[in-house]
Protein backbone atom coordinates (compact mmCIF):
# COMPACT_ATOMS: atom_id res chain seq x y z
CA UNK A 1 0.00 0.00 0.00
CA UNK A 2 2.75 2.56 0.73
CA UNK A 3 4.10 1.70 -2.75
CA UNK A 4 0.75 2.53 -4.31
CA UNK A 5 0.55 5.78 -2.33
CA UNK A 6 3.78 6.88 -3.97
CA UNK A 7 2.32 6.65 -7.48
CA UNK A 8 1.15 9.70 -9.32
CA UNK A 9 -2.13 7.95 -10.18
CA UNK A 10 -2.95 7.31 -6.54
CA UNK A 11 -2.06 10.83 -5.48
CA UNK A 12 -4.28 12.17 -8.24
CA UNK A 13 -7.06 9.78 -7.19
CA UNK A 14 -6.81 10.97 -3.60
CA UNK A 15 -7.11 14.54 -4.72
CA UNK A 16 -10.07 13.67 -6.91
CA UNK A 17 -11.69 11.78 -4.06
CA UNK A 18 -11.43 14.78 -1.74
CA UNK A 19 -12.76 17.12 -4.44
CA UNK A 20 -15.57 14.70 -5.33
CA UNK A 21 -16.62 14.31 -1.71
CA UNK A 22 -16.67 18.07 -1.24
CA UNK A 23 -18.69 18.64 -4.42
CA UNK A 24 -21.17 15.85 -3.78
CA UNK A 25 -21.55 16.99 -0.15
CA UNK A 26 -22.19 20.54 -1.31
CA UNK A 27 -24.78 19.38 -3.85
CA UNK A 28 -26.58 17.13 -1.38
CA UNK A 29 -26.52 19.89 1.25
CA UNK A 30 -28.00 22.43 -1.16
CA UNK A 31 -30.68 19.93 -2.16
CA UNK A 32 -31.51 19.22 1.47
CA UNK A 33 -31.67 22.91 2.29
CA UNK A 34 -33.99 23.71 -0.61
CA UNK A 35 -36.23 20.72 0.21
CA UNK A 36 -36.44 21.96 3.82
CA UNK A 37 -37.35 25.45 2.65
CA UNK A 38 -40.03 24.02 0.39
CA UNK A 39 -41.48 21.81 3.12
CA UNK A 40 -41.46 24.73 5.59
CA UNK A 41 -43.29 26.96 3.09
CA UNK A 42 -45.85 24.22 2.43
CA UNK A 43 -46.44 23.72 6.16
CA UNK A 44 -46.77 27.44 6.78
CA UNK A 45 -49.26 27.85 3.94
CA UNK A 46 -51.28 24.89 5.29
CA UNK A 47 -51.33 26.35 8.81
CA UNK A 48 -52.40 29.80 7.58
CA UNK A 49 -55.11 28.29 5.43
CA UNK A 50 -56.41 26.18 8.32
CA UNK A 51 -56.40 29.19 10.65
CA UNK A 52 -58.34 31.30 8.14
CA UNK A 53 -60.91 28.52 7.54
CA UNK A 54 -61.47 28.00 11.26
CA UNK A 55 -61.66 31.72 12.10
CA UNK A 56 -64.23 32.35 9.36
CA UNK A 57 -66.19 29.32 10.68
CA UNK A 58 -66.05 30.81 14.20
CA UNK A 59 -67.30 34.13 12.81
CA UNK A 60 -70.34 32.45 11.31
CA UNK A 61 -71.11 29.90 14.03
CA UNK A 62 -68.92 30.11 17.14
CA UNK A 63 -70.67 27.13 18.71
CA UNK A 64 -69.52 24.77 15.94
CA UNK A 65 -65.80 25.50 16.45
CA UNK A 66 -65.33 23.05 19.30
CA UNK A 67 -66.79 20.19 17.30
CA UNK A 68 -64.85 21.19 14.24
CA UNK A 69 -61.60 21.14 16.20
CA UNK A 70 -62.30 17.65 17.52
CA UNK A 71 -63.18 16.38 14.05
CA UNK A 72 -60.09 17.84 12.55
CA UNK A 73 -57.85 16.45 15.30
CA UNK A 74 -59.21 13.02 14.56
CA UNK A 75 -58.76 13.38 10.79
CA UNK A 76 -55.23 14.85 10.87
CA UNK A 77 -53.29 13.67 13.92
CA UNK A 78 -50.26 15.80 13.04
CA UNK A 79 -52.34 18.94 13.52
CA UNK A 80 -52.79 20.42 16.94
CA UNK A 81 -55.14 23.17 18.11
CA UNK A 82 -55.84 25.40 21.05
CA UNK A 83 -58.90 27.61 21.58
CA UNK A 84 -58.65 29.86 24.58
CA UNK A 85 -61.52 32.01 25.77
CA UNK A 86 -61.14 35.67 26.61
CA UNK A 87 -60.81 34.74 30.28
CA UNK A 88 -57.95 32.34 29.49
CA UNK A 89 -60.05 29.18 29.84
CA UNK A 90 -59.41 26.38 27.41
CA UNK A 91 -62.46 25.99 25.16
CA UNK A 92 -61.10 23.34 22.77
CA UNK A 93 -58.03 21.77 21.15
CA UNK A 94 -55.40 19.43 22.47
CA UNK A 95 -52.61 21.83 23.48
CA UNK A 96 -52.64 22.16 27.22
CA UNK A 97 -51.47 25.77 27.47
CA UNK A 98 -50.68 28.82 25.41
CA UNK A 99 -47.01 28.70 24.34
CA UNK A 100 -45.05 31.48 25.99
CA UNK A 101 -44.35 34.52 23.85
CA UNK A 102 -46.58 33.53 20.91
CA UNK A 103 -48.42 36.52 19.51
CA UNK A 104 -51.87 36.05 17.99
CA UNK A 105 -50.87 37.93 14.80
CA UNK A 106 -51.75 35.31 12.17
CA UNK A 107 -48.08 34.84 11.18
CA UNK A 108 -46.34 31.44 11.33
CA UNK A 109 -43.75 31.07 14.11
CA UNK A 110 -41.58 28.17 15.13
CA UNK A 111 -42.12 27.47 18.78
CA UNK A 112 -40.45 24.90 21.01
CA UNK A 113 -43.03 22.46 22.32
CA UNK A 114 -42.35 19.93 25.07
CA UNK A 115 -44.17 16.64 25.14
CA UNK A 116 -46.09 17.57 28.28
CA UNK A 117 -47.59 20.59 26.57
CA UNK A 118 -49.78 18.40 24.37
CA UNK A 119 -52.50 15.83 25.19
CA UNK A 120 -51.21 13.44 22.62
CA UNK A 121 -48.46 13.68 19.95
CA UNK A 122 -47.19 11.34 17.27
CA UNK A 123 -43.59 11.32 18.30
CA UNK A 124 -41.93 11.27 21.65
CA UNK A 125 -39.42 14.08 21.28
CA UNK A 126 -39.88 17.73 21.86
CA UNK A 127 -39.23 20.06 18.91
CA UNK A 128 -39.93 23.25 17.08
CA UNK A 129 -43.45 23.27 15.73
CA UNK A 130 -44.60 25.83 13.19
CA UNK A 131 -47.77 27.49 14.46
CA UNK A 132 -49.96 30.54 13.98
CA UNK A 133 -52.64 32.16 16.16
CA UNK A 134 -55.49 34.68 15.70
CA UNK A 135 -57.68 36.63 18.08
CA UNK A 136 -61.34 35.92 17.23
CA UNK A 137 -64.19 38.44 17.29
CA UNK A 138 -65.44 37.37 20.78
CA UNK A 139 -62.03 37.95 22.35
CA UNK A 140 -61.03 34.29 22.33
CA UNK A 141 -57.78 33.16 20.73
CA UNK A 142 -57.36 30.29 18.25
CA UNK A 143 -54.00 28.52 17.64
CA UNK A 144 -53.16 26.09 14.85
CA UNK A 145 -49.91 24.11 15.05
CA UNK A 146 -48.44 21.34 13.08
CA UNK A 147 -46.29 18.65 14.41
CA UNK A 148 -43.38 18.22 12.02
CA UNK A 149 -42.26 14.78 13.05
CA UNK A 150 -42.89 13.20 9.59
CA UNK A 151 -41.02 16.06 7.90
CA UNK A 152 -38.17 15.69 10.38
CA UNK A 153 -38.00 11.98 9.62
CA UNK A 154 -37.74 12.75 5.91
CA UNK A 155 -34.97 15.16 6.67
CA UNK A 156 -33.08 12.62 8.70
CA UNK A 157 -33.52 10.06 5.97
CA UNK A 158 -32.26 12.41 3.28
CA UNK A 159 -29.26 13.35 5.43
CA UNK A 160 -28.40 9.67 5.86
CA UNK A 161 -28.73 9.15 2.13
CA UNK A 162 -26.47 12.12 1.51
CA UNK A 163 -23.90 10.70 3.89
CA UNK A 164 -23.99 7.35 2.12
CA UNK A 165 -23.66 9.01 -1.28
CA UNK A 166 -20.67 11.07 -0.13
CA UNK A 167 -18.97 8.08 1.46
CA UNK A 168 -19.58 5.91 -1.60
CA UNK A 169 -18.18 8.63 -3.86
CA UNK A 170 -15.05 8.79 -1.78
CA UNK A 171 -14.57 5.04 -1.65
CA UNK A 172 -15.28 4.54 -5.35
CA UNK A 173 -12.91 7.31 -6.42
CA UNK A 174 -10.17 5.89 -4.23
CA UNK A 175 -10.78 2.41 -5.60
CA UNK A 176 -10.59 3.72 -9.14
CA UNK A 177 -7.37 5.52 -8.27
CA UNK A 178 -5.93 2.37 -6.77
CA UNK A 179 -6.88 0.36 -9.84
CA UNK A 180 -5.45 2.98 -12.20
CA UNK A 181 -2.38 3.21 -10.03
CA UNK A 182 -1.93 -0.54 -10.24
CA UNK A 183 -2.18 -0.64 -14.04
CA UNK A 184 -0.08 2.48 -14.64
CA UNK A 185 2.41 1.35 -12.03
CA UNK A 186 2.67 -2.02 -13.71
CA UNK A 187 3.44 -0.55 -17.09
CA UNK A 188 5.85 2.05 -15.76
CA UNK A 189 7.54 -0.68 -13.80
CA UNK A 190 8.04 -2.61 -17.03
CA UNK A 191 9.89 0.42 -18.46
CA UNK A 192 11.88 0.81 -15.26
CA UNK A 193 12.85 -2.86 -15.24
CA UNK A 194 13.97 -2.70 -18.86
CA UNK A 195 15.98 0.44 -18.22
CA UNK A 196 17.63 -1.22 -15.24
CA UNK A 197 18.59 -4.26 -17.29
CA UNK A 198 20.00 -2.08 -20.06
CA UNK A 199 21.96 -0.08 -17.54
CA UNK A 200 23.33 -3.40 -16.28
CA UNK A 201 24.74 -4.03 -19.76
CA UNK A 202 22.04 -6.03 -21.53
CA UNK A 203 21.73 -3.78 -24.54
CA UNK A 204 19.38 -6.15 -26.36
CA UNK A 205 16.51 -5.70 -23.85
CA UNK A 206 13.38 -3.93 -25.11
CA UNK A 207 10.31 -2.50 -23.42
CA UNK A 208 7.24 -4.76 -23.87
CA UNK A 209 4.60 -3.24 -26.15
CA UNK A 210 0.97 -4.31 -25.76
CA UNK A 211 -1.42 -4.52 -28.68
CA UNK A 212 -3.65 -1.65 -27.57
CA UNK A 213 -1.53 1.09 -29.15
CA UNK A 214 -2.19 3.57 -26.34
CA UNK A 215 0.13 6.30 -25.08
CA UNK A 216 2.23 3.78 -23.20
CA UNK A 217 2.69 1.69 -26.34
CA UNK A 218 3.64 4.73 -28.35
CA UNK A 219 6.14 5.74 -25.68
CA UNK A 220 7.51 2.22 -25.48
CA UNK A 221 7.77 2.06 -29.29
CA UNK A 222 9.72 5.31 -29.46
CA UNK A 223 11.97 4.29 -26.60
CA UNK A 224 12.63 0.96 -28.31
CA UNK A 225 13.53 2.74 -31.55
CA UNK A 226 15.91 4.94 -29.62
CA UNK A 227 17.44 1.92 -27.91
CA UNK A 228 17.89 0.22 -31.25
CA UNK A 229 19.73 3.22 -32.65
CA UNK A 230 21.89 3.51 -29.56
CA UNK A 231 22.72 -0.16 -29.74
CA UNK A 232 23.70 0.14 -33.39
CA UNK A 233 25.90 3.16 -32.61
CA UNK A 234 27.51 1.44 -29.67
CA UNK A 235 28.20 -1.64 -31.75
CA UNK A 236 29.65 0.49 -34.52
CA UNK A 237 31.81 2.29 -32.02
CA UNK A 238 32.96 -0.96 -30.48
CA UNK A 239 33.83 -2.32 -33.90
CA UNK A 240 35.75 0.84 -34.74
CA UNK A 241 37.73 0.76 -31.53
CA UNK A 242 38.45 -2.94 -32.06
CA UNK A 243 39.70 -2.12 -35.52
CA UNK A 244 41.72 0.81 -34.25
CA UNK A 245 43.37 -1.38 -31.67
CA UNK A 246 44.04 -4.11 -34.22
CA UNK A 247 45.28 -1.88 -37.02
CA UNK A 248 47.50 0.23 -34.86
CA UNK A 249 49.06 -2.62 -32.94
CA UNK A 250 50.72 -4.05 -36.01
CA UNK A 251 52.69 -0.97 -37.09
CA UNK A 252 53.50 -0.18 -33.47
CA UNK A 253 54.96 -3.62 -32.82
CA UNK A 254 56.85 -3.42 -36.11
CA UNK A 255 58.30 -0.11 -35.00
CA UNK A 256 59.18 -1.57 -31.64
CA UNK A 257 60.86 -4.60 -33.24
CA UNK A 258 62.88 -2.40 -35.51
CA UNK A 259 64.12 -0.30 -32.61
CA UNK A 260 64.87 -3.37 -30.52
CA UNK A 261 66.87 -5.02 -33.27
CA UNK A 262 68.79 -1.82 -33.87
CA UNK A 263 69.55 -1.53 -30.18
CA UNK A 264 70.65 -5.19 -29.91
CA UNK A 265 72.87 -5.18 -32.96
CA UNK A 266 74.40 -1.88 -31.91
CA UNK A 267 75.57 -1.02 -35.40
CA UNK A 268 77.51 2.02 -36.50
CA UNK A 269 76.15 5.52 -36.57
CA UNK A 270 75.02 5.37 -40.19
CA UNK A 271 72.91 2.30 -39.44
CA UNK A 272 71.46 3.98 -36.40
CA UNK A 273 70.54 7.01 -38.43
CA UNK A 274 68.81 4.92 -41.04
CA UNK A 275 66.90 3.01 -38.39
CA UNK A 276 65.83 6.24 -36.78
CA UNK A 277 64.71 7.66 -40.08
CA UNK A 278 62.64 4.60 -40.78
CA UNK A 279 61.19 4.73 -37.27
CA UNK A 280 60.30 8.35 -37.94
CA UNK A 281 58.50 7.29 -41.13
CA UNK A 282 56.60 4.64 -39.18
CA UNK A 283 55.48 7.10 -36.53
CA UNK A 284 54.50 9.53 -39.26
CA UNK A 285 52.25 6.87 -40.76
CA UNK A 286 50.73 6.14 -37.36
CA UNK A 287 50.03 9.79 -36.76
CA UNK A 288 48.46 10.01 -40.21
CA UNK A 289 46.16 7.14 -39.32
CA UNK A 290 45.17 8.85 -36.10
CA UNK A 291 44.63 12.10 -37.94
CA UNK A 292 42.43 10.36 -40.47
CA UNK A 293 40.38 8.77 -37.69
CA UNK A 294 40.04 12.11 -35.97
CA UNK A 295 39.03 13.79 -39.17
CA UNK A 296 36.41 11.13 -39.88
CA UNK A 297 35.05 11.48 -36.37
CA UNK A 298 34.93 15.25 -36.71
CA UNK A 299 33.30 15.11 -40.10
CA UNK A 300 30.77 12.57 -38.84
CA UNK A 301 30.03 14.62 -35.75
CA UNK A 302 29.72 17.74 -37.88
CA UNK A 303 32.40 19.54 -35.90
CA UNK A 304 33.77 22.15 -38.23
CA UNK A 305 37.34 22.82 -37.48
CA UNK A 306 37.71 25.43 -40.14
CA UNK A 307 35.36 27.73 -41.92
CA UNK A 308 32.07 26.63 -43.37
CA UNK A 309 31.38 28.58 -46.50
CA UNK A 310 31.43 28.75 -50.26
CA UNK A 311 34.07 26.51 -51.75
CA UNK A 312 34.96 26.89 -55.41
CA UNK A 313 35.18 23.25 -56.39
CA UNK A 314 36.58 24.10 -59.81
CA UNK A 315 39.60 25.82 -58.28
CA UNK A 316 40.02 23.11 -55.71
CA UNK A 317 39.91 20.33 -58.31
CA UNK A 318 42.35 22.25 -60.52
CA UNK A 319 44.71 22.76 -57.61
CA UNK A 320 44.67 19.14 -56.52
CA UNK A 321 44.80 17.92 -60.10
CA UNK A 322 47.96 19.87 -60.78
CA UNK A 323 49.42 18.73 -57.47
CA UNK A 324 48.87 15.06 -58.26
CA UNK A 325 49.88 15.45 -61.91
CA UNK A 326 53.54 15.03 -61.10
CA UNK A 327 53.07 11.94 -59.00
CA UNK A 328 50.84 10.41 -61.66
CA UNK A 329 53.35 11.05 -64.40
CA UNK A 330 56.10 9.50 -62.29
CA UNK A 331 54.02 6.33 -61.96
CA UNK A 332 53.42 6.18 -65.70
CA UNK A 333 49.80 7.22 -65.35
CA UNK A 334 47.91 9.74 -67.39
CA UNK A 335 45.91 12.18 -65.29
CA UNK A 336 43.33 14.24 -67.15
CA UNK A 337 41.19 17.10 -65.91
CA UNK A 338 37.81 18.12 -67.32
CA UNK A 339 36.52 20.92 -65.17
CA UNK A 340 33.48 23.05 -65.78
CA UNK A 341 34.29 26.50 -64.41
CA UNK A 342 32.18 28.35 -61.88
CA UNK A 343 30.95 25.40 -59.86
CA UNK A 344 30.87 25.89 -56.12
CA UNK A 345 29.39 24.15 -53.12
CA UNK A 346 28.81 25.16 -49.53
CA UNK A 347 31.17 23.35 -47.25
CA UNK A 348 34.53 23.07 -45.63
CA UNK A 349 37.43 23.51 -48.03
CA UNK A 350 39.92 21.56 -45.99
CA UNK A 351 37.66 18.50 -45.68
CA UNK A 352 36.68 18.62 -49.34
CA UNK A 353 40.35 18.81 -50.33
CA UNK A 354 41.11 15.84 -48.11
CA UNK A 355 38.25 13.84 -49.63
CA UNK A 356 39.30 14.55 -53.21
CA UNK A 357 42.92 13.91 -52.24
CA UNK A 358 41.96 10.52 -50.83
CA UNK A 359 40.13 9.60 -54.02
CA UNK A 360 43.14 10.61 -56.12
CA UNK A 361 45.51 8.72 -53.87
CA UNK A 362 43.42 5.58 -54.13
CA UNK A 363 43.43 5.96 -57.90
CA UNK A 364 47.21 6.45 -57.95
CA UNK A 365 47.76 3.50 -55.68
CA UNK A 366 45.58 0.98 -57.45
CA UNK A 367 45.94 1.91 -61.11
CA UNK A 368 48.73 -0.04 -62.81
CA UNK A 369 51.29 1.86 -64.93
CA UNK A 370 50.00 2.85 -68.34
CA UNK A 371 46.52 3.46 -67.02
CA UNK A 372 44.71 6.72 -66.75
CA UNK A 373 42.94 8.76 -64.11
CA UNK A 374 40.28 11.32 -64.93
CA UNK A 375 38.98 14.12 -62.73
CA UNK A 376 35.71 15.47 -63.96
CA UNK A 377 33.67 18.31 -62.49
CA UNK A 378 30.36 19.15 -64.10
CA UNK A 379 26.81 20.21 -63.50
CA UNK A 380 24.28 17.42 -63.76
CA UNK A 381 20.54 17.87 -63.19
CA UNK A 382 21.08 20.86 -60.95
CA UNK A 383 23.63 19.01 -58.87
CA UNK A 384 27.39 19.41 -58.87
CA UNK A 385 29.13 16.15 -59.77
CA UNK A 386 32.75 15.58 -58.94
CA UNK A 387 34.06 12.35 -60.41
CA UNK A 388 37.35 10.53 -60.13
CA UNK A 389 37.65 7.61 -62.52
CA UNK A 390 40.56 5.23 -62.94
CA UNK A 391 41.41 2.18 -65.00
CA UNK A 392 42.53 0.09 -62.06
CA UNK A 393 41.04 -3.20 -60.86
CA UNK A 394 37.85 -1.52 -59.60
CA UNK A 395 35.71 -2.76 -56.74
CA UNK A 396 33.29 -5.68 -57.12
CA UNK A 397 29.67 -4.51 -56.85
CA UNK A 398 29.03 -6.50 -53.68
CA UNK A 399 32.02 -4.97 -51.94
CA UNK A 400 31.22 -1.33 -52.68
CA UNK A 401 29.28 -0.77 -49.46
CA UNK A 402 31.90 -2.48 -47.35
CA UNK A 403 34.87 -0.45 -48.50
CA UNK A 404 33.28 2.67 -47.03
CA UNK A 405 33.69 1.26 -43.55
CA UNK A 406 36.72 2.07 -41.49
CA UNK A 407 39.82 -0.11 -41.91
CA UNK A 408 38.23 -2.24 -44.60
CA UNK A 409 40.73 -3.05 -47.34
CA UNK A 410 40.05 -5.45 -50.12
CA UNK A 411 43.65 -6.48 -50.54
CA UNK A 412 43.66 -9.41 -48.09
CA UNK A 413 47.41 -9.49 -47.73
CA UNK A 414 47.46 -5.76 -47.09
CA UNK A 415 50.64 -5.67 -49.08
CA UNK A 416 50.04 -2.19 -50.36
CA UNK A 417 50.41 0.74 -48.09
CA UNK A 418 47.27 2.38 -46.72
CA UNK A 419 45.15 2.55 -43.65
CA UNK A 420 41.78 1.57 -45.07
CA UNK A 421 40.42 4.89 -43.90
CA UNK A 422 40.49 6.86 -47.16
CA UNK A 423 36.99 6.08 -48.39
CA UNK A 424 35.58 6.22 -44.86
CA UNK A 425 36.65 9.83 -44.70
CA UNK A 426 35.25 10.50 -48.17
CA UNK A 427 31.92 9.11 -47.04
CA UNK A 428 31.95 11.14 -43.81
CA UNK A 429 32.75 14.30 -45.75
CA UNK A 430 30.02 13.51 -48.28
CA UNK A 431 27.48 12.97 -45.50
CA UNK A 432 28.51 16.19 -43.81
CA UNK A 433 27.99 18.10 -47.05
CA UNK A 434 24.71 16.42 -47.88
CA UNK A 435 26.37 14.86 -50.92
CA UNK A 436 25.74 11.45 -52.42
CA UNK A 437 28.71 9.14 -52.75
CA UNK A 438 28.48 6.70 -55.63
CA UNK A 439 30.89 3.92 -56.52
CA UNK A 440 30.45 2.66 -60.05
CA UNK A 441 32.10 0.46 -62.58
CA UNK A 442 34.28 2.44 -64.97
CA UNK A 443 34.69 -0.55 -67.31
CA UNK A 444 37.43 -1.18 -66.48
CA UNK A 445 38.25 0.43 -63.17
CA UNK A 446 36.46 2.41 -60.55
CA UNK A 447 34.49 5.60 -60.86
CA UNK A 448 33.70 7.46 -57.67
CA UNK A 449 31.17 10.28 -57.84
CA UNK A 450 30.45 12.91 -55.25
CA UNK A 451 27.14 14.54 -56.08
CA UNK A 452 26.66 17.81 -54.21
CA UNK A 453 23.61 19.99 -53.91
CA UNK A 454 25.18 22.87 -55.82
CA UNK A 455 25.21 26.60 -55.19
CA UNK A 456 25.36 29.17 -57.96
CA UNK B 1 41.19 29.92 -37.69
CA UNK B 2 39.88 32.02 -34.85
CA UNK B 3 43.29 31.74 -33.26
CA UNK B 4 44.88 33.06 -36.45
CA UNK B 5 42.48 35.99 -36.59
CA UNK B 6 43.01 36.74 -32.95
CA UNK B 7 46.64 37.48 -33.74
CA UNK B 8 48.35 34.11 -33.93
CA UNK B 9 50.84 33.86 -36.80
CA UNK B 10 50.48 30.15 -37.36
CA UNK B 11 49.03 27.12 -35.73
CA UNK B 12 49.59 23.42 -35.44
CA UNK B 13 47.04 20.73 -34.86
CA UNK B 14 47.90 18.04 -32.37
CA UNK B 15 49.51 15.59 -32.71
CA UNK B 16 52.40 17.38 -34.36
CA UNK B 17 55.97 16.44 -34.93
CA UNK B 18 58.46 18.35 -32.87
CA UNK B 19 60.53 19.04 -35.99
CA UNK B 20 57.46 20.61 -37.54
CA UNK B 21 57.07 22.91 -34.57
CA UNK B 22 60.73 23.95 -34.66
CA UNK B 23 60.61 24.55 -38.39
CA UNK B 24 57.54 26.71 -38.09
CA UNK B 25 58.98 28.69 -35.20
CA UNK B 26 62.13 29.36 -37.20
CA UNK B 27 60.06 30.42 -40.15
CA UNK B 28 58.17 32.85 -37.95
CA UNK B 29 61.35 34.24 -36.42
CA UNK B 30 62.85 34.84 -39.82
CA UNK B 31 59.71 36.30 -41.34
CA UNK B 32 60.33 39.77 -42.61
CA UNK B 33 57.76 42.51 -42.80
CA UNK B 34 58.35 42.79 -46.54
CA UNK B 35 60.20 40.33 -48.70
CA UNK B 36 62.85 41.85 -50.95
CA UNK B 37 62.11 42.00 -54.66
CA UNK B 38 65.14 39.90 -55.49
CA UNK B 39 65.84 36.71 -53.63
CA UNK B 40 69.30 35.21 -53.80
CA UNK B 41 70.68 31.95 -52.52
CA UNK B 42 74.27 31.35 -53.62
CA UNK B 43 74.18 31.80 -57.38
CA UNK B 44 70.44 31.24 -57.66
CA UNK B 45 68.45 34.46 -58.17
CA UNK B 46 64.68 34.92 -58.25
CA UNK B 47 63.22 38.22 -59.40
CA UNK B 48 59.81 38.48 -57.77
CA UNK B 49 58.70 41.29 -60.11
CA UNK B 50 59.57 39.76 -63.45
CA UNK B 51 59.15 36.17 -62.23
CA UNK B 52 62.49 35.27 -63.73
CA UNK B 53 64.84 32.73 -62.24
CA UNK B 54 68.48 32.43 -63.11
CA UNK B 55 71.25 30.27 -61.81
CA UNK B 56 74.79 31.44 -62.45
CA UNK B 57 73.28 33.78 -65.00
CA UNK B 58 71.54 30.97 -66.87
CA UNK B 59 67.77 31.40 -67.07
CA UNK B 60 65.63 28.60 -65.69
CA UNK B 61 62.07 28.13 -66.87
CA UNK B 62 59.60 27.25 -64.11
CA UNK B 63 55.87 26.56 -63.96
CA UNK B 64 53.85 29.00 -61.79
CA UNK B 65 53.52 26.49 -58.94
CA UNK B 66 57.21 25.63 -59.15
CA UNK B 67 57.98 29.32 -58.98
CA UNK B 68 55.90 29.71 -55.83
CA UNK B 69 57.54 26.66 -54.32
CA UNK B 70 60.99 27.98 -55.06
CA UNK B 71 60.09 31.44 -53.77
CA UNK B 72 58.84 30.00 -50.53
CA UNK B 73 61.96 27.90 -50.10
CA UNK B 74 64.26 30.80 -50.95
CA UNK B 75 62.52 33.01 -48.44
CA UNK B 76 63.22 30.34 -45.90
CA UNK B 77 66.68 29.51 -47.20
CA UNK B 78 68.83 27.62 -44.77
CA UNK B 79 65.81 26.48 -42.75
CA UNK B 80 64.06 23.18 -42.87
CA UNK B 81 60.61 23.43 -44.40
CA UNK B 82 58.24 20.51 -43.83
CA UNK B 83 55.98 18.94 -46.42
CA UNK B 84 52.83 20.14 -44.69
CA UNK B 85 54.23 23.68 -44.56
CA UNK B 86 54.81 23.58 -48.31
CA UNK B 87 51.38 22.14 -48.96
CA UNK B 88 49.76 24.88 -46.92
CA UNK B 89 51.83 27.81 -48.03
CA UNK B 90 52.33 26.99 -51.70
CA UNK B 91 49.16 25.09 -52.56
CA UNK B 92 46.89 26.49 -49.89
CA UNK B 93 45.81 23.00 -48.99
CA UNK B 94 45.29 21.90 -45.45
CA UNK B 95 45.45 18.18 -45.63
CA UNK B 96 47.51 15.16 -45.08
CA UNK B 97 48.52 13.33 -48.24
CA UNK B 98 49.75 9.79 -48.02
CA UNK B 99 51.65 9.66 -51.27
CA UNK B 100 54.87 11.46 -51.87
CA UNK B 101 53.22 14.42 -53.59
CA UNK B 102 55.57 17.03 -52.30
CA UNK B 103 58.58 14.80 -52.91
CA UNK B 104 57.61 14.60 -56.56
CA UNK B 105 57.21 18.36 -56.82
CA UNK B 106 60.52 18.93 -55.06
CA UNK B 107 62.36 16.45 -57.23
CA UNK B 108 61.08 18.24 -60.35
CA UNK B 109 62.24 21.53 -58.97
CA UNK B 110 65.55 19.97 -58.01
CA UNK B 111 66.06 18.68 -61.55
CA UNK B 112 65.54 22.14 -62.96
CA UNK B 113 67.71 23.94 -60.46
CA UNK B 114 70.50 21.57 -59.55
CA UNK B 115 71.00 19.56 -62.74
CA UNK B 116 74.22 20.51 -64.37
CA UNK B 117 75.61 22.31 -61.34
CA UNK B 118 78.21 21.03 -58.96
CA UNK B 119 76.64 22.56 -55.91
CA UNK B 120 73.29 21.05 -54.95
CA UNK B 121 70.97 23.58 -53.38
CA UNK B 122 67.89 21.48 -52.61
CA UNK B 123 68.50 19.10 -49.75
CA UNK B 124 66.27 16.45 -48.29
CA UNK B 125 66.14 16.26 -44.51
CA UNK B 126 64.95 12.75 -43.93
CA UNK B 127 61.81 12.36 -41.93
CA UNK B 128 61.31 16.10 -41.69
CA UNK B 129 61.34 17.98 -44.95
CA UNK B 130 63.63 20.01 -47.16
CA UNK B 131 66.17 22.74 -46.95
CA UNK B 132 67.42 25.12 -49.59
CA UNK B 133 70.99 26.28 -49.36
CA UNK B 134 74.56 25.11 -49.55
CA UNK B 135 75.69 21.88 -47.93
Amino acid sequence: MPEILRTTAMRLALRYAVANVLLVGLAVGALDWSIGRFVDAQLAAGIRHELETLSSLAGRNPAALGTALRDRRAATPERHYLWLGGNGRRLGGDLLGWPAGLAADGAVHNVWIENDQVEESLGEDAGYWPMAALRLGDGSRLLVAREIRPAEDLREFSLAAAGIIVALTGVLTLALGWFLGRTVLGRIDAVTDTAREIAAGRMDRRIPVSASGDEFDRLAGQLNLMLERIERLVQGLRQVSDNVAHDLRRPLSRLRNRLEVTLLEAPDEAHCRRAMERALDDTGRLIRTFNALLEIAQAEAGVRRGEWGRVNLDELAEELGSLYQGAATDQGLHLSLAIEPGLAVTGERHLLAQALGNLLENALQYTPPGGSIAIRLERCDGWVCLRVADTGPGIPADQRGRVLERFVRLDPARSSEGSGLGLSLVRAVADLHGAKLQLEDNRPGLRVSLVFPGTV
Amino acid sequence: MEGLRAGGDDYLVKPYAFAELVARLEALVRRRATAPDRLRVEDLVLDRLSHRVTRAGRPIHLQPKELRLLEYMMRHAGQVVTRTMLLEQVWGLHFDPCTNLIDVQISRLRRKIDQGFDLALVHTVRGVGYRLGDA
